[in-house]
């Protein structure tokens, strides 16, 4: 049997769109709360060009102003642009991780995602040296039970990813427990709806029904 | 985050790049991957290029050559976006900055290319206004590699767009010599990206005067003298 794992691995990029800033704050916390050392690097060049994007957009605005403002040198101007910059660099930050708040779940899932990936490429490995090396038919079972195995986990885990992104799409119910609250009052307040308002109405129109059903039952037996 | 993975995706098959790009396929990811990646490679050949000053000529260069693209960017794109809008074109902003981010990658993926060899002549040769007019060589080539593909694909992307397509070139070639004009300007504006002869102070921004072409024609003629 020829089998290539590789089909199973889970492109998250298909399912979900996080957009720059949950990205962000999703390695971050890949990184600091998850231990993944993967997400540094990502993390420090996002940092990097964060603070030399700031430093363009201040650029501009400080050349206007020293160059109608000759108090300060050449070296203390690039040090007040710096310092801008480094200020506006760490507000930015705040705003960012924010966001941690929101993707704690989505960050664990991505991670989860990710170990799955790494599964499959060690299994492609052994699946391809065991069938270079041997060809028994036990051999062949356990892989096609492997296989199974793998799938039902990929569709879990691709549900739980679009479960996630229905979540983020309606921002108001991101958190499952608020979710949970909200149905239970809505329901609560269906139901008081229903004893109060319908309950009487219902009731009508169910008398309604018997009674025509009655009147046509009478008819029919006249009609005998 | 795996932009650079992104940008060798862009690198290897531009076709389906650009062609993702008109079908406005993941748009966001692709202009935040483009610009971190052009934004890390233009510092880095910034800080080459103030690599003749100090320490601070050095990290000022380092802002300052990315600050030159993204600024020309954000000085021109809206008006060929507008122009064109009002000529019926059906693409979103986020396209249009797509590809000319794109074309910028390009420029900022071949001067990362020229870095060594940048490099190479700043260690061995201890002449400023030779390293300047190589640097000034170096730009204006790997620029007109970067507007040829934008011109290509802004065209490609827009086609179906415009009736006539004749006038539509004429516009755009008017508007790639604007964005020349208004970059060569605006790096006029930020200079020095050099740092200045030994002994020199540094510098972070100099007094408006002359312009970019005139100072060009100066250094080739005290260079020939």
């Amino acid at each position: 049997m020829n089998v290539n794992l590789i089909d199973l691995k889970i492109d998250q990029d298909q399912y979900v769109d996080l957009g720059f800033k949950l990205e962000f704050a999703v390695d971050f916390y890949r990184f600091f709360k998850l231990k993944n050392k993967q997400c540094l690097t990502s993390v420090l060049i996002t940092e990097l060009v964060l603070l030399i994007l700031i430093s363009i957009v201040i650029l501009p605005l400080c050349l206007i102003i020293f160059r109608n403002i000759s108090v300060f040198n050449d070296t203390k101007q690039f040090f007040i642009t710096i310092l801008i910059s480094f200020f506006i660099w760490i507000l930015t930050n705040f705003y960012l991780l924010k966001q941690l708040l929101q993707i704690k779940s989505l960050a664990k899932l991505i991670e989860e995602i990710d170990q799955y990936n790494k599964v499959i490429q060690s299994f492609n490995i052994l699946i391809q040296i065991q069938s270079n090396l041997t060809n028994n038919s036990a051999d062949l079972q356990q892989q096609k039970t492997l296989i199974e195995a793998l799938k039902i986990t990929r569709n879990n885990l691709i549900n739980a990813l679009k479960v996630e992104a229905i979540f983020r799409q309606h921002q108001k119910a991101t958190n499952p427990d608020q979710l949970l609250n909200k149905l239970e009052e809505d329901f609560t307040n269906l139901m008081t709806f229903d004893l109060h308002s319908s309950f009487g109405e219902y009731e009508t129109l169910l008398n309604e029904t018997l009674q025509i059903g009655i009147e046509i039952h009478k008819t029919i037996k006249n009609l005998k | 985050m795996n932009h650079f993975g992104l940008l060798m995706q862009f690198l290897r098959d531009r076709h389906q790049f650009i062609d993702d790009i008109r079908q406005g396929v993941k748009l966001n990811k692709k202009i935040v991957s483009l610009l971190i990646s052009s934004c890390l490679f233009f510092a880095l050949y910034g800080a080459i290029m103030g690599s003749t000053g100090n320490y601070l000529q050095i990290l000022s260069s380092a802002i300052k050559l990315p600050a030159l693209y993204l600024l020309t960017m954000i000085i021109c794109l809206p008006t060929l976006f507008f122009f064109d809008i009002i000529n019926g074109s059906k693409q979103t902003f986020n396209q249009y900055l797509a590809i000319l981010l794109s074309a910028m990658a390009i420029i900022s993926v071949m001067l990362f290319g020229f870095a060594p060899i940048t490099l190479f002549f700043r260690l061995s040769i201890n002449d400023t206004l030779f390293f300047k007019l190589l640097n000034v060589a170096i730009l204006g080539l790997t620029g007109i590699f970067g507007v040829s593909f934008f011109y290509q694909n802004i065209l490609a992307v827009t086609q179906e767009d415009f009736s006539n397509s004749s006038y539509r070139n004429k516009v755009l070639k008017g508007w790639l010599i604007l964005y020349a004009f208004v970059g060569s300007q605006l790096g006029w504006t930020l200079r020095p990206f050099f740092g200045g002869e030994l002994g020199e102070n540094f510098q972070f921004f100099r007094a408006i005067e002359s312009n970019f072409y005139v100072e060009v024609l100066k250094m080739i003629g005290k260079l020939f003298n």
